[in-house]
């Protein structure tokens, strides 16, 4: 069975800046792989690429087995992107919102009993289903995010720092919807700050710094201090 | 059918947002509101001006026992007949009139507007249906597509719908597809109002092109908006530049257009008049005394053979009056031509503000269509010339070859007014106006054209944003 994603020696350049400097990595099914590093590291651009936004100057990315360039419209199929900051239409409610973006975004229509489940099982709370999505907390947001990642059935998901700017609670709640969902066979791939959500939810850290891959961790064999100290602030320095 | 998925979601949200369903309603209501004072104010002025003019033939033909050339003199007043559109489409009426003084020895032609301030009567075209249907409801459109074009810009939607799986295309083509049909269902109500109340084949005709011309520039605009929102809707000021921008196209420019029209080509009605004054001074006078009289006179006696004037078998007088009446003629002839040429010069260097918005080629339009423009006027008035020309040559005519010359107090036979028909000018036809229509209908698809490559170039960029 083939990965949900590898990536093969990219390099991505933008002018004279090497924004992502050969770097290869693997997301198997059921993974969480957490991307730490400082601002300018390159993980944004590094997700950019996996969801096909942006074109690698050199090396192979493939989704599912699937190249991002040869078949992008493929791997776009397969692959669910969710921004750093998820706004969704405020005059739906999460419930609809989840009907349409998947119908524009797929072509395809669940029936209700399954747009609730995602949405349950995503995390958001029974109430909030019928409610506009106008009225929901970035926490509630990111849920119907991760509940369209689950509905769309896609092999990878690529998350861009998806716990910036949620209470403790809020992230915890949103970390255990994400291991769910690793559960059901989804690989992840999650570029963040965040050294201590990662290091609960991910089971790999990966620490990129000047567009490199610099080390590779096992979050359960590391304290969070020596993640910060040993790697991540001297790599950046 | 993934088509069907994006506008049933832009459906939804046009549903669910006030302001679209707040905008659509006040659209709808000026047009019907526009429409129904058009039609009552409409009724009142057509009635009044057939009353009038069966009065002034009914005058006309009862007046008392008159030297034919006082009854030249007396004149006639003559009225444009109502223009198939007129309720809806007033153009330029409100600003020439619908009635001209007919009488001897002078032509009562409309004065001729500057060039800068003519456009300006189609451009504000006051409150009737069709010009708030182009400029109120093309304002509207533009920003109605211009907040659903870039609703996901503005409230930074975008990157989930693209990594959702989202493709520009649909989603533009819906956006467009959606906002053109809130346009239409706003203007619908009237539209349907109006299609039962016009009455007649040709005005039918004319009211069904004009409202898929109109139909087919509010699209236009809504498609403008659609591209320019998702370009600028991230933007802080996207809305006030689209704002401005239709400003400029629909009020300013134009405006500018119309100046640099009349500089280039300059004309006034005081020229004309100054130049017809002096040709006249050259010709013979009925009532003055010319060398062109005196040479008049010894054709005319060498021509029946006699020395004296008395000695003619016809009136001097009014053969006199006639020959005034023919060369007067001539002369109007040949400087109206003129000034129509330079008129028309004007018009087509007016033409270039039709390249910076859809509107003022779209009121160009609909004041053809309707027979409310300059060149229907026009024809009218070679008309109402060719009526007059021939009413006053008869009254001549009859003078001079029933009465001696100097004999002022001759008048002709009892019924004689009554024997003119009243003037009846020859209704303007849609085949014949189709020709007027071209330019006016290739600049409007120039920019369905226009407005089709926006929205490839809108989804394009859509598509690219989020790699940027």
């Amino acid at each position: 069975m083939t990965d949900p994603l590898v990536i093969s020696d990219v390099i991505k350049r933008f002018g004279h800046v090497t924004s992502v400097d050969r770097i290869s990595l693997c997301v198997p099914r059921g993974a969480i792989v957490a991307v730490l590093g400082p601002n300018g590291a390159g993980k944004s651009t590094t997700i950019k690429m996996c969801a096909g936004f942006l074109v690698p100057d050199e090396g192979t990315i493939t989704v599912d087995g699937h190249d991002t360039i040869a078949n992008g419209d493929l791997t776009r199929q397969i692959t669910t992107y969710l921004p750093e900051n998820i706004v969704l239409y405020d005059e739906l409610s999460g419930i609809e919102n989840l009907d349409h973006l998947l119908a524009i975004g797929s072509g395809e229509r669940l029936p209700r009993e399954e747009l609730e489940r995602a949405l349950l099982a995503a995390g958001l709370q029974k109430e909030a289903l019928i409610r506009r999505a106008g009225t929901y907390s970035k926490g509630m947001r990111q849920k119907v995010g991760l509940a369209l990642a689950l509905s769309r059935k896609s092999a990878l998901l690529l998350l861009d720092e998806p716990t910036s700017g949620l209470d403790p609670h809020s992230a915890a709640d949103f970390n255990k919807a994400l291991r769910n969902t690793a559960d059901s066979g989804v690989g992840i791939l999650m570029a963040t700050h965040d050294i201590w959500r990662a290091r609960e939810v991910a089971t790999q850290v990966l620490v990129m710094t000047h567009g490199k891959i610099v080390v590779t961790l096992d979050p359960a064999n590391l304290s969070a201090d020596e993640i910060e100290t040993k790697f991540f602030l001297e790599a950046s320095a | 059918m993934r088509m069907l998925q994006y506008l049933s979601l832009e459906a939804k949200l046009a549903i669910r947002d006030r302001g679209t369903i707040l905008t659509v309603a006040v659209l709808s209501a000026i047009l019907i509101a526009a429409f129904v004072s058009g039609l009552r104010a409409d009724q009142a002025e057509t009635e009044a001006l057939k009353t009038a003019a069966e009065r002034v033939q009914a005058e006309w033909a009862a007046q008392p026992p008159k030297n034919p050339h006082m009854a030249a003199h007396y004149g006639i007043l003559v009225y444009r007949p109502p223009t198939p559109l007129q309720a809806i489409e007033p153009g330029i009426l409100p600003y020439q009139g619908a009635v001209t003084f007919l009488e001897a020895h002078q032509r009562n032609a409309p004065m001729l507007s500057p060039a800068s301030v003519r456009s300006a009567e189609t451009r504000y075209g006051g409150t009737r249906f069709s010009p708030m249907l182009q400029v109120s409801g093309g304002f509207l459109s533009l920003v109605l597509g211009f907040l659903i074009g870039s609703r996901e810009a503005r409230r930074r939607i975008a990157p989930l719908l693209k990594g959702a799986g989202v493709k520009g295309r649909p989603l533009i083509i819906a956006k467009a597809i959606t906002s053109g049909t809130l346009v239409l269902l706003a203007a619908m109500p009237s539209l349907l109002i109006a299609m039962f109340q016009i009455e007649g084949t040709d005005a039918l005709s004319r009211f069904g092109v004009l409202s898929l011309a109109s139909l087919l520039h509010l699209f236009v605009l809504a498609g403008l908006g659609v591209a320019l929102g998702q370009w600028l809707g991230s933007t802080r000021f996207g809305l006030t530049a689209v704002a401005f921008a239709w400003g400029m196209s629909v009020l300013i420019i134009p405006r500018m257009v119309d100046v640099a029209a009349e500089q280039i080509f300059p004309l006034t009605q005081r020229q004309i008049n100054e130049v017809i004054a002096a040709d006249f001074a050259e010709g013979p006078d009925g009532h003055g005394d010319t060398e062109a009289n005196v040479i008049f006179e010894q054709g005319l006696l060498a021509e029946y053979g006699v020395e004296r004037r008395e000695d003619l078998p016809v009136n001097f007088d009014a053969m006199l009056m006639q020959a005034d009446e023919e060369y007067r003629g001539g002369v109007y002839d040949v400087h109206l031509a003129e000034a129509e040429a330079v008129r028309k010069r004007q018009d087509f260097i007016k033409r270039i503000s039709w390249l910076f918005g859809p509107t003022p080629a779209m009121l160009d339009f609909s004041v053809r269509i309707a027979g409310a423009d300059a060149d229907t006027q026009y024809r009218f008035d070679e008309s109402a010339e060719a009526f007059r020309r021939d009413l006053v040559g008869r009254l001549n005519n009859h003078m001079a070859e029933n009465s001696l010359s100097g004999d002022w107090e001759w008048t002709p036979e009892d019924g004689y007014y009554a024997s003119f028909s009243a003037f009846n000018p020859p209704a303007p036809s849609l085949r014949d106006d189709l020709s007027d229509l071209l330019p006016s209908a290739a600049v409007l698809l120039f920019w369905f054209m226009t407005s089709i490559g926006a929205m490839v170039a809108s989804w394009r960029q859509f598509d690219k944003s989020l790699a940027a």
